[in-house]
């Protein structure tokens, strides 16, 4: 809690800063220290499963392992892009507050208890991205990201709102455990239309931000259009976040009216990852690319909301870490190169393994470890999947998961292919960075390859 | 310990190489593949026969994966060949000024090594898998980064072909593994008692079976193979096919056999009739070659096919044919493609037709090439014989007209060969061999070893097949009767 009041606070004085001319360089450290702090208070409160405000936020182990995950993705995705906040000294101290504003958002959305909160922290972490998205507000696609993002947000929230509201209508109650209580007790319960509407209200609501089939189509644009630096946070946190919050809810709370929705969500996994791994192989800009292989990777954490076996929290976190680390590396590069070559293009990495050899390789980590090759944290967040995906009866869904898998494969050693074996099209020169970037580029390849190797402190986590 | 040490020289030599300057780096790497092979040598002649080898560390607890290791009779012979054969490997890159001097040449290579070596010594599954993947990723490199014109297409074609057959074992593994009695393990030894009904085994032989088969290549899997054996710089071409080729038959030998008999039983006869077509297909199109890169690369289609269709008729003969075959094949295929970088090195052409009569020039080569066409070819007194016969008469006790049939590589195989052996090397000398120069020390340093190996391995085969006699009674045995009892015993 004391993180909780330690982030509004920073995001208060970096909205305030701009006002009277801090300079940039000190807001930096500042939200460095304050994210800092906020890790280590939630750090010390592993264990304590403490509750807040009538039961309406429950920080178990659950809540605080993801809000670590959620703070430390946004402190690195800050150390990462000195780029733009140099590019953007004006403006550059609401970015700061934005990102903090929906961070608080986010960790809501992780650790409630009530269906407010969930719904009350979807909003507080949409709004700031909704201006974050059009934050280049000279560039055409950037506008129409944000409105895009905008609209499409709205309707789905309105659906998600609409969906507590049934479920509220049916169980006379907003906490989860209560819901889960009620519908157990009483089986009958789960063929009452209004509670199998409303789950699947919230589902799709849901769906749509984290971008799953059929709720995707805002994805590929909103996520080109927008600043690299802020597509980063929205495929790497935003979804961590949504996926954490779809999982508590559905996990914690609707189980026991699995027969609703767990073929709906086995369906939606398998559509998703054909989806979007068939649609990326036609891309030849890396920064769509991506964004339709960030599709491909909700599908996988879908089938886990399929399963729902025991293991399943801890396998969306390992799975939301090995991802989110892969996504930065690969985004950061995209964005220094796109500085350099003013090209987001597959075709801008060529050559680039000989002119910048430590780019390449933290590059090529990264994404064998979003292909999901051995040896990489990919692997076994790909792995436990696959496996609990066999062993909960879905065998079929495995089976077009590893097909699309080896599709995958295609698309990302295209990259490779690129920096390795083709020649430079852009005249490429060592690319300049700062020491703190190859410093937590190169840290976080490590970690891709550590919990390659030993991921077991990750996933026997809770 | 000795069998971590095996992995542990290659890659630290591989990490020595790459941060020592190109000149430095290539004399390491062969220090330490030279080494290697003298270690193997000291564990296969005084450690093995006397010492328990196996080593079981704790990896993975959550997922019960365990590092286990060990050597039987199977693995030594492939460790053996292994390690013989990556000295030479990295000797002849050393005349190539295209990745002589490149110390990430020799990273690539020695980090192939170690994957092999955990390939052929894994006893747990995941272990195996992940090994089975690391093996591929430096292959491809060194071919995508070193090849010839097309490089990037043909390699990608073999990365996505191999990757797509290893990722259906990897599901086969799982399955397997989520059937062996909790809490789930991915020992080899709890895979051999995984409790599978015949449906399923089906299943899990196929998954197994498209991996193996791809990388052997059995017809009609060996679509990659040619154009990456001729496209990729001549070390590449010889790690593929003089050991990674050896990974598939392996596998059917340590992994697929055990675990999935009844499957293997009710299947086999119709690999076996692929096996046969891709001999006779694969010799067929070998006599039409005009490139000699690529002629062996068919020429190795149709060993491998024989060696498959022994293997997996189910017989002890089949069995140790096999084993004997693969490190024949394995020494002769690497001999002959380093004959020919030599020789197109010199004349700077792969095609048959702008050769001849290089004996003129170059009498020793031209008798270290005869040698080894000629066990290639089997002739009695050089290695191939020993095994092709085998094979053949394993193939042919298990069905008159597949024996017939595969038959015929003996005298294919000799028109192949002979013919490529005739028109290189004699008729009448063309222009292009005016400075052909004769084998120099170093290059007989390599070739007169590989040429008393092939003599002396068709004089006295028993030295590889008593290795592995106990082990083929063993399996073929556990097949046909399916006494678990009887392969528990084995894999411990």
């Amino acid at each position: 809690m004391n993180s909780l009041i330690i982030l509004s606070v920073l995001g208060l004085f970096t909205m305030m800063s701009g006002l009277f001319k801090v300079p940039v360089k000190l807001v930096h450290s500042i939200v460095v220290f304050g994210l800092l702090s906020a890790i280590g208070f939630f750090a010390i409160e592993w264990n304590t499963d403490l509750v807040y405000f009538n039961d309406m936020i429950y920080f178990d182990n659950y809540a605080l392992g993801f809000s670590i995950l959620l703070i430390t993705i946004t402190l690195i995705i800050f150390l990462l892009s000195e780029y733009f906040f140099a590019d953007n000294v004006h403006y550059a101290t609401e970015f700061y507050s934005l990102v903090i504003f929906s961070l608080i958002g986010m960790i809501c959305i992780v650790s409630f208890d009530h269906l407010s909160i969930l719904f009350i922290g979807i909003e507080i972490m949409s709004i700031p991205l909704y201006i974050l998205a059009g934050s280049n507000k000279k560039d055409l696609s950037s506008n129409e990201a944000a409105l895009k993002y905008f609209l499409m947000g709205a309707f789905a929230t309105g659906l998600l709102l609409m969906g507590i509201t049934l479920i509220y209508g049916e169980m006379g109650s907003f906490h989860i455990d209560k819901i889960a209580e009620t519908i157990t007790s009483y089986n009958e319960i789960v063929t009452s239309p209004l509670l199998g509407i409303g789950i699947l209200l919230m589902l799709a609501g849901l769906c749509f931000k984290v971008s799953v089939f059929p709720f995707h189509f805002w994805t590929p644009d909103v996520y080109q259009g927008a600043p690299t630096w802020v597509t980063t946070f929205m495929s790497t946190a935003v979804k961590v976040a949504g996926f954490a919050g779809m999982f508590r809810l559905f996990y914690y709370c609707l189980l026991p009216a699995g027969d609703i929705w767990v073929q709906i969500a086995a369906v939606l996994a398998a559509s998703t990852i054909t989806i979007g791994t068939l649609t990326a192989v036609f891309q030849t800009s890396f920064k769509r690319m991506l964004a339709y292989s960030s599709i491909a990777h909700a599908g996988y954490l879908m089938l886990v909301l399929a399963v729902s076996y025991q293991n399943s929290g801890s396998t969306v976190l390992f799975y939301g870490l090995t991802y989110s680390l892969a996504s930065i590396i690969s985004f950061s590069v995209l964005q220094t190169v796109q500085h350099a070559t003013g090209s987001d293009q597959i075709d801008a990495f060529n050559g680039l393994a000989k002119s910048n050899p430590i780019l390449a390789f933290v590059m090529t980590i990264a994404i064998l470890s979003l292909a999901g090759i051995p040896l990489t944290g990919g692997f076994f967040a790909k792995f436990y999947i696959l496996s609990a995906g066999i062993e909960g009866g879905f065998a079929w869904v495995v089976i077009i998961a590893i097909v699309n898998a080896i599709i995958g494969m295609y698309y990302y050693f295209k990259v490779i292919i690129a920096m390795y074996f083709k020649e430079s099209t852009f005249k490429q020169e060592a690319l300049s960075y700062s020491i703190i970037y190859k410093t937590v580029l190169i840290v976080s390849c490590l970690l891709t390859i550590e919990l390659g190797l030993f991921p077991d402190w990750v996933y026997l986590l809770f | 310990m000795y069998v971590l040490l095996l992995l542990a020289i290659p890659f630290v030599f591989s990490l020595i190489s790459v941060l020592l300057p190109g000149n430095l780096a290539k004399k390491s790497a062969l220090l330490g593949s030279l080494l290697q092979f003298v270690f193997t040598l000291w564990i296969a002649i005084w450690v093995y026969p006397c010492t328990d080898l196996s080593i079981d560390l704790p990896w993975v607890a959550s997922l019960g994966i365990n590092f286990s290791l060990n050597i039987d009779g199977v693995s030594l012979i492939l460790i053996v060949l292994t390690n013989l054969l990556c000295p030479i490997v990295i000797f002849s890159s050393f005349e190539n000024r295209n990745y002589s001097e490149v110390p990430s040449f020799y990273m690539l290579v020695l980090l192939m090594q170690t994957a092999l070596i955990g390939v052929f010594t894994a006893y747990d599954g995941f272990l195996f898998y992940v090994c089975w993947e690391a093996a591929l990723i430096p292959i491809y490199f060194i071919s995508a980064i070193w090849g010839g014109v097309d490089k990037v297409r043909i390699t990608f074609k073999f990365f996505i072909y191999t990757v797509f057959g290893s990722l259906f074992m990897l599901a086969g593994l799982i399955y397997i593994y989520l059937k062996t009695p909790a809490p789930h393990s991915f020992g080899l030894d709890m895979f051999v008692t995984a409790d599978l009904n015949s449906a399923e085994e089906f299943w899990v032989f196929l998954a197994f079976f498209i991996a193996f088969a791809i990388k052997m290549p059995i017809f009609p899997f060996h679509t990659w193979q040619p154009e990456t054996y001729t496209e990729s710089p001549t070390p590449a071409t010889m790690l593929l096919s003089g050991i990674m080729l050896k990974m598939g038959i392996f596998g059917v030998m340590r992994w697929l056999i055990p675990i999935a008999p009844f499957a293997f039983n009710d299947l086999n006869y119709w690999i076996v009739a692929l096996s046969v077509i891709g001999i006779v297909y694969a010799s067929i199109i070998a006599i039409m070659q005009s490139d000699f890169k690529k002629l062996v690369a068919y020429s190795s289609i149709a060993h491998v096919g024989l060696i498959s269709a022994g293997l997996f008729t189910g017989s002890i003969e089949g069995f140790q044919g096999a084993v004997i075959q693969m490190f024949n094949h394995g020494i002769n295929v690497v001999a002959i493609f380093y004959v020919l970088e030599l020789i197109s090195q010199r004349t700077g052409t792969r095609q048959i037709a702008n050769l001849g009569g290089i004996v003129f020039k170059a009498p020793m080569l031209s008798i270290a090439f005869l040698i080894i066409v000629l066990g290639t070819v089997a002739l009695p007194l050089t290695n191939g014989f020993p095994g092709e016969f085998l094979l053949l008469f394993s193939v042919y006790k298990f069905n008159m007209w597949f024996g017939a049939i595969a038959g015929l590589t003996i005298i294919l195989g000799a028109v192949y060969m002979l013919r490529m052996y005739k028109n290189i090397m004699l008729g009448s000398a063309k222009s292009n061999i005016d400075n052909f120069k004769d084998l120099n020390t170093s290059e007989l340093a390599v070739l007169i070893p590989i040429c008393i190996l092939i003599i002396a391995i068709g004089l006295f085969p028993n030295v590889i097949l008593q290795s592995t006699d106990s082990y083929a009674a063993d399996l073929m045995q556990y097949v046909k009767e399916n006494s678990f009892a009887g392969m528990v015993g084995l894999v411990k």
